[in-house]
């Protein structure tokens, strides 16, 4: 899939694929104040992951899939665990 | 088995009897170019051979060796003795792992450690460089490149693992999303992930000068999947990860000090206990082996809870301690490349394995023959004539039906056997043939055993090999193997003196043994000659009447030369004169029952001061045996040919009885008469003809007459004699049975057996 933006916030939606990191870059670089939405990604590619933890904009909320979560957890991100999030 | 890789097997088989053809001939003439280029040239085919399939140690240790040859024949090296014995070292090892490569599709952990080894050998010798740059890429360690802390974290995780796992670092390329790479869908989908971290670059450079495609993510994790899967799961960027080996037991290993070769000893015994596991299927198995790690745990004085968890037959456990203690007993990292080392070296390629002793040996006759296609063309032929001949048959149903008189028939009837019988003997000849290999394939392994005992006994001995086109049975010359280098052994070992011996006797200081082969009317006949010592046939006497074999005057009665046959008795070679060589006690009663279990003969003589001369005579077939039929109680039985010398109707009343054996005298000899019915246990007397006659059949029961009463003989006849297979295969009694022509079932006897 993709991510959406708004003005306050950067929806990642499904697959979030390696040509949409410099798009996700350009937007935060413009709304510093911005929120990360997660909830419906499934997968995420290194490069965004990479871009996300390098403008370390707030994450609004959690993934639901439990891979997505272990991933990000790895990465140094808490959030309140869901079920499903693995050691 | 994947039918190249049975090919590449045969293949390189004859490559390595070609390479250390070509190395004893270098030996002799190191300067000779020619033939340092043909052996560089069957090197490398093996090498690029082996590149078809995944044994990198046999690769690597292939290619060490053809470096080696490279130098050499660029004349940047020369071609001495180290060179050599390292090189036949190394047909040692791939003639090992061919043989493991046989049985089982794959190479061991010894296989490949031992090629490890020579590896590194054959490059000290070398310039010590590949010399192409095909070979791995030197590993970099990214455990070396992560911060410390990231490292504790690493290892804190582990530690508090319930059992050991395997530590990942993957340090993608920057440039690796170009390629299509997404490194964390391969971490996400990496197996057993236990624990997880991503690095990232800290503090990351001013957010307008980040490039998003560079990747600067690192990644640690700990996983519970075996190394093969991780390798595997990484293999597209294998040189962009590390993997690491944790076990928290670990930390509670401290090995006490120990001199080098301790270390070692332990850890051979280590090495040994964690293959041993491998195979252990049974219980009992396991327990032997976790015996020998505590006694192992013990020496290490390893802590107690370590030493607890052996009290276990859980393979798991037992490995992950055993591999525990191997990598603590690592040697130290010195460069000892060049020493003996731990390769040991094969005096022969693995000889063939023996099945159940079931009259012939089935060795690893799963094996293929090679023939020439002429052999079966000439089989083909005949059986189209033989599908001519069965044709005619309806035709005579036919003429039969219309009305053919008796005698017409009977005239057609034998007229077609005629014909289908001389088929059949050929076709029965022309298969033969096919079987036929030379005897080159046992003799050619000669040279270099002779070559590599005389040098371990310092002995001069020259090698005469004569007649290896000598074709006979493949069964024949397979079970000859062993025999022979057993006989050869005893020539080098006894027979030939050590050169100043020799001289001193007026004898050339190089001995002489003559291995030769050739076909005569009676079979293939094998003869080793030595112009050593010769057997002393008193000292033969002395031991055999010292070992109880022989009573003393029977000993005093025999001539030299019957004496000397005395070392055929079994027990006669016994542990106190094993050298290294002649073997584990094993003597020439072995090698005696193992010819005539091929339906052979040996004859030994023996010239004091002058030498040794063993005769091996084998039948040229194994299919078709020449068998007597004789009837008793009832019934046939078949008797071999070879061991009757006649046959005689004797008048019942020329029995003698003498401590109530049955005797009688024939051809001026008193011969012991048996009942065949008694021997059978069947208990009908023999039956006697109108002339108050008894038959007898004079057969040969090794060096003894013998007299066995029938109830009558018939002819004699060629048949296919099938050995018994299964439970039935422990009755010696029986050579085998055959199938008559009446459709019956004959059992020929083994009269050895029957006494």
């Amino acid at each position: 899939m993709t991510i959406l933006f708004d003005e306050k916030h950067a929806t990642l939606d499904g697959h979030c694929r390696v040509d949409e990191a410099e798009g996700l870059l350009n937007w935060a670089l413009a709304h510093p104040r911005a929120g990360v939405r997660m909830a419906t990604c499934t997968h995420l590619h290194a490069a965004i992951l990479q871009t996300l933890l390098a403008v370390a904009l707030p994450l609004l909320d959690e993934p639901q899939h439990p891979d997505v979560c272990r991933l990000l957890t790895a990465a140094g991100y808490r959030f309140p665990s869901p079920e499903g999030t693995p050691t | 088995m994947n039918p190249v890789l049975r090919q590449f097997l045969t293949e390189s088989s004859e490559g390595l009897e070609r390479v250390t053809a070509l190395l004893l001939a270098l030996e002799r003439e190191p300067d000779n170019l020619a033939l340092v280029n043909d052996l560089f040239r069957v090197v490398h085919t093996i090498k690029g051979n082996s590149g078809l399939f995944d044994f990198p140690a046999l690769t690597q240790m292939v290619h060490a060796g053809e470096d080696l040859l490279d130098e050499i024949r660029d004349g940047l090296r020369s071609l001495d003795t180290a060179v050599v014995e390292a090189l036949l070292t190394l047909v040692d090892v791939l003639h090992a792992m061919l043989d493991e490569l046989a049985d089982q599709d794959e190479l061991g952990v010894t296989q490949n450690d031992a090629a490890q080894a020579l590896t590194q050998r054959l490059r000290a010798l070398g310039s010590g460089e590949a010399r192409d740059n095909s070979s791995a890429v030197p590993r970099i360690d990214h455990f070396l490149a992560l911060p410390s802390d990231a490292r504790a974290r690493l290892d804190e995780a582990a530690a508090g693992m319930s059992q050991a796992v395997w530590a990942v670092v993957y340090e993608p390329e920057p440039q690796c999303f170009f390629k299509g790479e997404d490194p964390l869908l391969l971490v996400r989908e990496m197996p057993g992930t236990a624990w997880l971290e991503i690095l990232a670059p800290e503090p990351w450079a001013a957010l307008e000068s980040i490039d998003p495609f560079q990747c600067q993510l690192r990644f640690l994790a700990l996983s519970h999947a075996d190394e093969a899967a991780l390798q595997a799961h990484f293999r597209c960027v294998s040189e962009q990860v590390s993997l690491q080996r944790v076990d928290p037991w670990q930390a509670l290993l401290t090995l006490p000090e120990m001199p080098d070769n301790r270390r070692a000893g332990l850890r051979s015994l280590a090495q040994a206990q964690r293959d041993a596991l491998a195979h252990a299927a049974e219980a009992g198995h396991r327990r032997a082996i976790a015996m020998a790690l505590k006694m192992l745990a013990t020496q290490l004085q390893l802590p107690e809870v370590l030493q607890e968890q052996l009290d276990t037959e859980e393979v798991e456990t037992l490995a992950r301690l055993a591999d525990l203690m191997l990598a603590a007993l690592q040697p130290p990292p010195v460069n000892e490349v060049g020493s003996a080392g731990p390769v040991t070296s094969f005096a022969l390629p693995a000889t063939a394995k023996k099945g159940a002793d079931t009259g012939i040996d089935a060795a690893r006759a799963g094996t293929l023959l090679r023939v020439e296609q002429g052999k079966v063309d000439r089989l083909m032929e005949l059986v189209g004539e033989m599908v001519v001949a069965k044709n005619a048959l309806p035709y005579l149903a036919q003429r039969a039906e219309q009305g053919l008189s008796t005698r017409e028939l009977v005239r057609d009837i034998k007229a077609l056997h005629a014909n289908i019988n001389r088929i059949a003997e050929e076709m029965q000849d022309a298969v033969m043939q096919i079987r036929m290999v030379t005897m080159s394939t046992v003799m050619q392994r000669f040279p270099r055993l002779v070559r590599d005992i005389a040098n371990k006994l310092d002995k001069q001995v020259r090698l005469e090999l004569v007649g290896e086109d000598t074709e006979a049975d493949k069964t024949i010359v397979e079970a000859l193997a062993d025999p022979l280098i057993h006989v050869v052994r005893n020539s080098l070992d006894h027979g030939l003196e050590p050169p100043d011996e020799r001289v001193a006797k007026g004898k050339p200081a190089e001995g002489t043994l003559r291995l030769s082969a050739s076909q005569q009317t009676e079979g293939v006949v094998i003869e080793v000659r030595d112009d050593g010592r010769g057997i002393d046939p008193d000292r033969v006497v002395a031991k055999a009447v010292a070992k109880g074999l022989i009573d003393p005057e029977r000993a005093a009665a025999l001539t030299p030369q019957q004496a000397v046959q005395l070392v055929f008795l079994p027990g006669f070679s016994t542990a106190e004169q094993v050298s290294d060589l002649s073997g584990r006690g094993v003597g020439m009663d072995v090698v005696r029952s193992a010819v005539e279990r091929l339906r052979g003969k040996v004859e030994l003589q023996s010239f004091a001061g002058q030498g040794t001369l063993l005769r091996m005579t084998l039948p040229l077939s194994v299919a078709v045996s020449n068998v007597m039929l004789i009837r008793s109680a009832g019934q046939a039985f078949g008797i071999p040919m070879d061991c009757v010398v006649e046959t005689v109707r004797l008048p019942a009343d020329q029995v003698r009885l003498i401590k109530d054996q049955g005797t009688a005298v024939l051809r001026g000899r008193l011969v012991p008469l048996h009942g065949l019915n008694q021997l059978l246990g069947l208990n009908t007397p023999p039956i006697r003809n109108e002339e108050n006659e008894l038959a007898v059949l004079l057969i040969r029961v090794g060096a003894d007459t013998v007299g066995l009463i029938v109830d009558d003989f018939e002819s004699a006849m060629d048949l296919i004699l099938k050995p018994f297979e299964g439970v039935l295969a422990q009755l010696g009694t029986y050579a085998g049975t055959a199938l008559l022509g009446d459709g019956s079932v004959l059992m020929v006897l083994n009269p050895k057996e029957l006494f």
